[in-house]
């Protein structure tokens, strides 16, 4: 076996290479995002008012304190500190399938490390990343059966991204099928020590469920919901697999039997999480999209799975094949309902690495997949929908638009993009142009919801928001064309929310159209006629 | 030994099926929303709304270069062409549009825009002539 496969330090140089790959892509924004940017958003709000902030649940606490020092020296700091911290994930990974005992555990290292949705997310700044690195961190604790510890990490992991709660139902179901009740302690140190706090804080036992980290169902009437509420396509999860990993059709060739005494629980949280992610969504359960990132944190169970798969995969059976080829049948029919190739690229290249293992190459085969694995960030993450122009079509174009009524002098920009004054201001286009951010709703409704009006928390909230967010905020009270900046132009995406904050029968009037595009609409006051 | 043969053809079966499949990808790309039968008829009734109004015709000295929509906004548009300056006239529905367009019929509103040079400044009586005849020729058909 090649002791590049087995090696504890090449799972360094692969999360070196991770870095690599995630800061190429800040050279041109590539995944420049809104929920990055809030991210780095909350990290600031602990720097402006400690206390409200950190009892905010919303805010993610545990992840928010530990950026903050970096969020305050700036944008570029707290995305550098993100893409470092995510990196941690890749040789707790290698270390947990080292314990575990794998063959080669460089491979899950690796399946993590060139992960198409996991570069994105860690450069991103997304939070969907740091779960990934809490979910190794948990992973590598369990596996090496300090529960007590484990149990404190998965507790303070919920307060990252809190569909880990299935995480926490499979570690209960196995510390009460293993009778270890170490993993339970462990579990309840962070929610009782910060529960009580906050009730301190808030003078008020029940916070927690009062304020709960979000709301459990949309604001109502939220146009915003109404088109993303569907059933998730086969293109799409075919799309979402390959770009978590290219190499997740080698779990195809994963037998059951291979996964050993942990493992199985593992298995069990991934088909339980990825169940729940994909049907809540459809049933309008809980306030979340099918947004393929909230999927990311089955990365680490996925890349030990794959470990297994490769482990095994000289010596197929004939179920295994007749998946594989299954796998391959699909793709073409993805790919003929306008689904792209990333399905069919991926299973081509773990068929070819099975083939040579089967003909008992095993290293060539691990090195085949390896390749296959490489071309994964640049050219399969497509299925993420974490990509720049993705997620802000209009970017480029608003740009232009700006930059078409900027040249007479630098105009005030009022906007409902969120990423369009980090953009300016990072890719130096138009430093000098002021951004103002048009607060929605939705945003309001739930920053009132999940804070406490009775100890000043919600004042201190909104007040350390209004110090920045997106650019200058204006949040929706404020909102009027007589109070519009000076000589501003409006910049607006197509968001069917914004006529909650600007109702047609006041803004219509008042506004002249500078020129409106499908995606975009650019307006100004409509001047005074003498 | 069957096994053995079993563990690389079955294998090299998939990627085959798979590299048939981005082959016949590549040969013959699937249609997509852009031109498949449905949007063509909605250009059909976009068409008609306005009068037949095609590539290659004029609009008050102005050629139309292309007209499409409408698309997921219900927004048709118009590209025109004179010497070296193009740009767009769109036609959004009316209902529930924020902003007042420079010229509205009943049930649409007519905003330009796609200035192209983008420096380019359009005199005002370019923008009235071209709007105000499309939309004499919407309202006969609307």
């Amino acid at each position: 076996m090649s002791p590049g496969l087995k090696h504890p330090a090449w799972a360094w140089g692969l999360a070196g290479l991770y870095v690599m790959l995630g800061a190429a892509s800040f050279a041109d924004d590539r995944f420049l995002h809104d929920e990055g940017l809030l991210t780095h958003l909350f990290s600031l709000l602990v720097e402006r008012d400690f206390w409200p902030a950190f009892f905010l649940q919303k805010i993610r606490p545990p992840i928010a304190v530990l950026y903050a020092p970096a969020a305050a020296v700036g944008l570029d700091a707290f995305l550098w500190m993100h893409l470092c911290v995510s990196a941690l994930a890749v040789p707790l990974v290698a270390a947990t399938a080292h314990r575990l005992g794998h063959a080669m555990p460089n491979v899950p290292a690796a399946v993590v490390a060139l992960s198409p949705m996991f570069v994105a997310g860690g450069a991103a700044g997304l939070s969907n990343a740091d779960a990934v690195v809490a979910v190794s961190l948990v992973l590598w604790l369990w596996g090496a059966q300090r529960e007590l510890v484990a149990g404190l990490a998965l507790g303070v992991a919920v307060w990252i991204r809190a569909e880990l709660l299935v995480l926490v139902m499979v570690m209960l179901a196995w510390a009460a099928w293993h009778k270890r009740p170490r993993a339970v302690l462990g579990l309840l140190i962070w929610p009782v020590l910060y529960g009580l706090a906050g009730a301190a804080y808030h003078d008020y036992l029940p916070w927690l469920l009062h304020y709960p980290p979000a709301l459990s169902e949309p604001m109502p009437d939220n146009v915003y919901w109404q088109p993303h509420h569907r059933a998730a396509s086969l293109a799409s999860l075919a799309g979402t697999a390959v770009a978590l990993s290219p190499a997740a059709v080698a779990l195809l060739l994963c037998r059951p039997r291979s996964l050993r005494g942990v493992e199985r629980w593992w298995a069990g949280f991934a088909v339980a999480f990825a169940g729940a992610l994909i049907l809540l969504p459809r049933w309008q359960v809980f306030n979340f999209d099918q947004s393929p990132r909230y999927l990311m944190p089955l990365l680490p169970v996925l890349a030990l799975a794959v470990g297994r798969a490769v482990e095994g995969w000289g010596d197929l059976r004939r179920a295994q094949i007749f998946l594989l080829v299954g796998a391959a049948a699909i793709s073409v029919a993805v790919h003929r309902g306008g689904g792209g190739f990333a399905l069919s690229w991926a299973t081509l290249g773990v068929s070819v690495a099975a083939a040579v293992a089967g003909a008992g190459h095993a290293r060539a085969a691990a090195l085949t997949l390896l390749v296959l694995l490489g071309i994964g960030p640049r050219h399969l993450g497509d299925g993420a929908r974490i990509g720049r122009r993705t997620q802000a079509a209009a970017l480029d174009e608003m740009v232009d638009r700006i930059s078409d009524a900027t040249g007479e002098g630098a105009r005030p920009v009022v906007t409902n993009e969120p990423i369009l004054a980090a953009y300016l201001s990072r890719s130096g286009l138009m430093p000098e142009v002021a951004v103002h951010y048009i607060v929605q709703a939705d945003q309001v409704h739930e920053l009132k919801a999940l804070t406490n009006p009775a100890n000043g928390q919600r004042e201190r909230v909104f007040a350390a928001l209004a110090q920045g967010m997106y650019g200058t905020p204006i949040f929706p009270d404020q909102l009027s064309p007589e109070h519009l900046p000076s000589r501003a132009l409006l910049v607006l995406t197509d968001d069917r929310r914004l006529k909650i904050v600007m109702p047609p029968a006041i803004w219509g009037p008042a506004l002249d159209t500078v020129s409106k595009s499908p995606r975009l609409t650019v307006a100004e006051r409509k001047r005074e006629r003498p | 030994m069957l096994r053995q043969r079993m563990g690389v053809l079955g294998p090299l079966l998939a990627a085959l099926v798979a590299a048939a499949g981005i082959a016949w990808g590549l040969a013959d790309p699937p249609r997509t929303d852009a031109n498949d039968a449905g949007s063509a008829r909605t250009t059909a009734a976009a068409r008609a709304l306005l009068g037949g109004l095609a590539q290659g015709d004029t609009l008050v000295g102005w050629r139309v270069t292309a007209v499409s929509g409408p698309d997921n906004d219900g927004v048709i548009r118009i590209q025109l062409v004179n010497r070296d300056v193009a740009f767009s006239l769109m036609l959004s529905p009316l209902e529930g549009a924020l902003e007042q367009a420079p010229v509205q019929t009943e049930h649409w509103a007519i905003f330009y825009g796609h200035v192209q040079p983008a420096d380019t400044a359009l005199s005002r009586n370019v923008i009235t002539a071209t709007t105000n005849a499309l939309a004499n020729r919407v309202r006969q058909h609307e």
